[in-house]
């Protein structure tokens, strides 16, 4: 654990830290923009703060792109499996992380009536923001991992054009989703709500089942990943 | 003496090259230069010692441990300098630092910043704008700040000026002062050899052609010109790298035949260089034969 620990600390050091510190600077920016956005309560903001997290992984791409981390990976004193299982670890942590941050932020944005634009029929209340929140997080973390999974098994894992098209796929499929329901040609999140559990425990508990659900998915494609990756040279 | 590293019958095959039966052995307290031309298998040697290659067969041990099983634990106590930065180019050396630093059980800090001012390494700037030097000189300060006992260099030398060569075989030499510390780097620059190396293997199309102590090889081969007239037969024979042109002959000769030599030719003491193009020719010489037999 210590070792996927210090390896996502290094991830996390090369995705946003420069010599200058201007990397980590516009990184609280760009942070700043989405919350802000998030805030004023549209969906689909809440959508881009998602992809915004999932920008966090870009660079750690074109980082090792650029600098043949994998001879690094090869002299480091660690198992090349935990760095691949550390890439899966920090993908599923740092959605958990934002799931979190945009339901706080708004649910903020619900208690305080910050205007928002007629989506009546589209989020209503508290309750189903963490709906939506745990539904986006299920998508996200499912999508990325089965991407990061096939990015490592084609040896592309570090090509940032590659990582650009995924999160850009992934980004429209999202955003196609929340069209069809707003468009209510898939059932909208209203709807949605009204399929789940009546008592809130019961809500819960399926909120629960759906994220071991997702770590579950997340971890399978790790797994898969490490087995495939087991003869590989670096 | 206990020998720090350990290479037996190593054996890996790629598409369109191979290591064959590579063996040889680096004491403590040594530095090994490690030869060959382009291409003769330096580099996939280094790589299977990190497991960064996976052997097909043979046995290659680091301070007694098995380079496969024990891989972790190894690097512990490796160093490794490649010939290109394989760190992240857009951080500080600070920042490199934080990040691997938890690594190492023994990183020392003081140690790091002490070399980092040693070397005269500015630690707020960008490791990418460092000039080619630099680079060496902070992948050996991270070798040096964990206590590495055996470091590795791959083709450390090559593409720096004479000034920055010097400095780091300096550092080299003096890295190994205290007799537990040894050194295997890869070169084709054989003057970096002759100055600090101790023993020398010299790789030749994915074989050890010598492995030895500097002074072993010094001997061991001697060149000889004269008249091809003058040549015997049975003495051509074991030449290597026979050349004939319009005035004469040259080659190589392992030392062991010298009183077969008849005093109408000339010998005179081969250095790495030489014996380095000499093997080059007999192999492309072998290769022609080969080919003129198909």
């Amino acid at each position: 654990m210590k070792n996927l620990l210090n390896l996502m600390r290094f991830d996390l050091i090369s995705a946003t830290c420069s010599a200058g510190n201007k990397q980590t600077a516009a990184y609280i920016l760009i942070a700043l923009v989405f919350l802000i956005l998030a805030f004023f309560g549209m969906p689909l903001m809440m959508l881009l703060l998602f992809v915004g997290v999932l920008m966090l992984t870009a660079p750690l791409q074109g980082i090792a792109e650029k600098n043949n981390f994998n001879k690094l990976y090869g002299i480091l004193p660690v198992p090349f499996r935990q760095v691949v299982q550390a890439r899966f670890l920090l993908i599923f942590l740092s959605l958990f992380l934002c799931e979190i941050v945009i339901f706080l932020i708004s649910s903020l944005s619900e208690l305080l009536h910050v205007y928002r634009f007629d989506t009546s029929d589209f989020v209503i209340g508290i309750p189903q923001l963490l709906m939506f929140c745990v539904g986006i997080f299920a998508f996200f973390v499912s999508a990325m991992s089965y991407s990061q999974m096939m990015l490592w098994i084609h040896g592309q894992e570090n090509e940032m054009k590659v990582m650009v098209y995924t999160m850009a796929g992934l980004f429209l499929t999202g955003g196609l989703i929340f069209l069809l329901m707003y468009l209510h040609i898939l059932p909208s999140p209203a709807q949605l709500y009204q399929m789940l559990p009546e008592t809130t425990g019961g809500k819960l508990v399926l909120y629960a089942v759906l994220h071991v659900l997702t770590a579950g998915i997340c971890a399978a494609c790790c797994q898969h990943t490490v087995k495939k990756l087991a003869a590989r040279e670096l | 003496m206990e020998n720090i590293l350990e290479i037996k019958e190593l054996n890996k095959s790629y598409a369109d090259f191979a290591l064959k039966d590579v063996s040889f052995s680096l004491p403590r307290g040594y530095i090994m230069g490690f030869v060959g031309e382009n291409g003769s298998g330096k580099t996939t040697t280094i790589r299977s010692i990190l497991n960064m290659a996976k052997i097909d067969s043979g046995k290659i041990s680091v301070f007694g441990l098995d380079s496969i099983k024990d891989t972790v634990a190894i690097k512990q106590r490796l160093g490794v300098v490649f010939d290109s930065l394989y760190l992240a180019e857009h951080l500080s050396v600070r920042q490199i630092e934080q990040q691997l630093m938890p690594f190492y059980s023994e990183w020392d800090t003081k140690e790091f910043h002490s070399k980092i001012k040693q070397f005269g390494l500015p630690e707020d700037k960008e490791v990418g704008s460092f000039s080619k030097g630099m680079k060496m000189k902070l992948m050996i300060a991270v070798a040096l700040s964990h206590n590495a006992e055996l470091m590795i260099l791959d083709e450390p030398t090559s593409g720096l000026d004479p000034v920055a060569r010097d400095e780091l075989l300096d550092i080299l030499a003096e890295y190994i002062e205290d007799e537990k510390r040894s050194v295997l780097f890869s070169t084709h620059i054989t003057a970096d050899v002759e100055r600090v190396a101790d023993y020398i293997t010299m790789l030749h199309g994915g074989r050890v052609w010598f492995t030895g102590t500097k002074d072993e090889l010094d001997g061991k081969y001697v060149l000889l010109k004269g008249a091809e007239d003058d040549l015997p037969d049975a003495l051509r024979e074991k030449c290597i790298g026979f050349h004939a042109y319009r005035n004469g002959f040259d080659a190589m000769l392992d030392t062991q035949y010298l009183d077969e030599v008849p005093d109408a030719l000339v010998t005179e003491k081969a250095n790495i260089d030489e014996i380095l193009v000499y093997i080059a020719k007999e192999a492309r010489h072998e290769k022609s034969s080969e080919s003129d037999a198909v």
